[in-house]
C-alpha cells in the first residue's frame, strides 16, 4: 500500500525526467558533445601517429613497422567512430 | 738582359696539373684503409667486459635488458658506434596502468546491469561504451608507447638517454664515457630487491651533469659494464688507440 502510494506520488517526477530527456534539444546537445568528443579524439589520434613516427626515427627496433600500423589502424578506428556517430546519433 | 727574363735558363718545373680523379680516389682509398686500420684496433667488447662476454644478442623487441640489441639502432648514432646495452624500465613497474586498464575495460561489464542510463535511448548506451573503450585504447597505447621508447642506450662511446614523458615532449640527452666521473646504483624496496631492478645515477663532466636510469633490470650489471668502458677508455688512451 505505501510502496504504491510512493509510486504514484514520484510517477509524475519521473515523467518529466522521461520528457526531458526525450526532447529533440536535450538529445541534440547530447549527439554535439558525443560527435565534438569523438573529433577531438581524432586529432588525439593523429597526435600519436606522428609521434609514433618520431620515436621511429629516434630509436629503431624490429617492433617499429607493426607499432606504425598499430597508430594508422588507431588513427582509421576513431575517424570510424565519429563516422557512427554521425550515422546513429 | 737579366737572366730572369730568359726563360731558357730556367730549370723546367712540373706542370702544376689539377689532380687527377685516379688521384683522387687513390687518395680516399688510402684514406679509408688507414680509417679500417684505426678502427680494427679497437677492441670488441668481449675482449674487455666480463658481463657482456657471457652474454648472447638479444633478438626480443621488448626486452627491458637487451644486451647487443639485434635490428636496433638510434637517430645519432655514428657508423662505427655499437650498442652494448639498451634498458627500458622493468616490466613489474608497468603493472599499475596494466592494472587500470583492466579495471577500465570490466568496468562497462560489470555495471552493465545497473540501469545508470537508463534515461537515454539504447542507440546512446552503445555510443556510451563505444567512446569509452576508445578513451581505454588510447590510454593503452600512450601508456604502452612512453614506457617502450623511454630507454637507455650504453654504446662503446657514450650513454644515451631517451626521454618521452609524453606525446608531445622528447628529450635526448648524451655524455660520453670519458666524461663519466662516478657510477652509483641503487635498489630499495623489497620488490626491487627481490626482481632486481632499481636506479643507476650517473655524475658526468658533460653539459648534463647526471643522468639517472630508472628502475633498471640488473643495476649492479649496468654499474659494472660501465666502470669496464670507463677502464677500456682510459687503456685505449694509454695505448694510443683513441680515434
Amino acid at each position: 500500500m505505501f510502496a504504491t502510494l510512493l509510486q504514484l506520488q514520484l510517477r509524475p517526477e519521473n515523467d518529466l525526467i522521461l520528457d526531458l530527456t526525450n526532447s529533440v534539444l536535450f538529445l541534440g546537445l547530447l549527439k554535439f558533445i558525443f560527435i565534438f568528443a569523438a573529433i577531438l579524439y581524432v586529432i588525439f589520434s593523429f597526435v600519436v601517429v606522428r609521434q609514433i613516427s618520431l620515436m621511429r626515427q629516434t630509436v629503431v627496433t624490429s617492433l617499429s613497422p607493426f607499432l606504425r600500423l598499430i597508430g594508422y589502424l588507431h588513427l582509421l578506428l576513431s575517424i570510424a567512430v565519429v563516422a557512427i556517430f554521425f550515422i546513429i546519433l | 738582359m737579366p737572366d730572369i727574363f730568359d726563360s731558357a735558363q730556367l730549370e723546367p718545373s712540373e706542370p702544376q696539373q689539377a689532380p687527377s680523379k685516379e688521384d683522387v680516389l687513390s687518395a680516399v682509398k688510402e684514406h679509408r684503409g688507414h680509417t679500417h686500420a684505426k678502427k680494427s684496433t679497437k677492441r670488441s667488447v668481449n675482449e674487455y667486459s666480463q658481463v657482456m662476454n657471457g652474454l648472447e644478442p638479444e633478438t626480443s623487441p621488448w626486452a627491458s635488458f637487451a644486451a647487443k640489441p639485434r635490428w636496433t639502432a638510434f637517430s645519432t648514432q655514428a657508423p662505427d658506434e655499437e650498442i652494448l646495452l639498451m634498458l627500458r624500465k622493468h616490466p613489474l613497474t608497468q603493472v599499475g596502468w596494466i592494472f587500470v586498464a583492466i579495471v577500465i575495460a570490466v568496468i562497462p561489464v560489470i555495471f552493465s546491469g545497473i540501469p545508470f542510463l537508463e534515461f537515454l535511448p539504447p542507440l546512446y548506451h552503445f555510443a556510451v561504451v563505444l567512446g569509452w573503450y576508445m578513451l581505454l585504447a588510447g590510454f593503452v597505447m600512450e601508456s604502452f608507447l612512453t614506457w617502450y621508447f623511454n630507454v637507455y642506450i650504453i654504446t662503446d662511446e657514450r650513454i644515451i638517454d631517451v626521454d618521452f614523458l609524453s606525446l608531445i615532449y622528447q628529450n635526448i640527452s648524451s655524455a660520453k664515457i670519458d666524461n663519466i666521473e662516478d657510477v652509483t646504483a641503487t635498489k630499495g624496496g623489497a620488490l626491487r630487491s627481490v626482481f632486481d631492478f632499481g636506479n643507476v645515477q650517473i655524475q658526468t663532466a658533460a653539459e648534463k651533469r647526471e643522468f639517472e636510469f630508472e628502475d633498471v633490470p640488473h643495476p649492479s650489471k649496468v654499474t659494472k659494464l660501465l666502470n669496464e668502458l670507463m677502464i677500456e677508455e682510459e687503456v685505449e688512451k694509454i695505448e694510443g688507440r683513441v680515434n
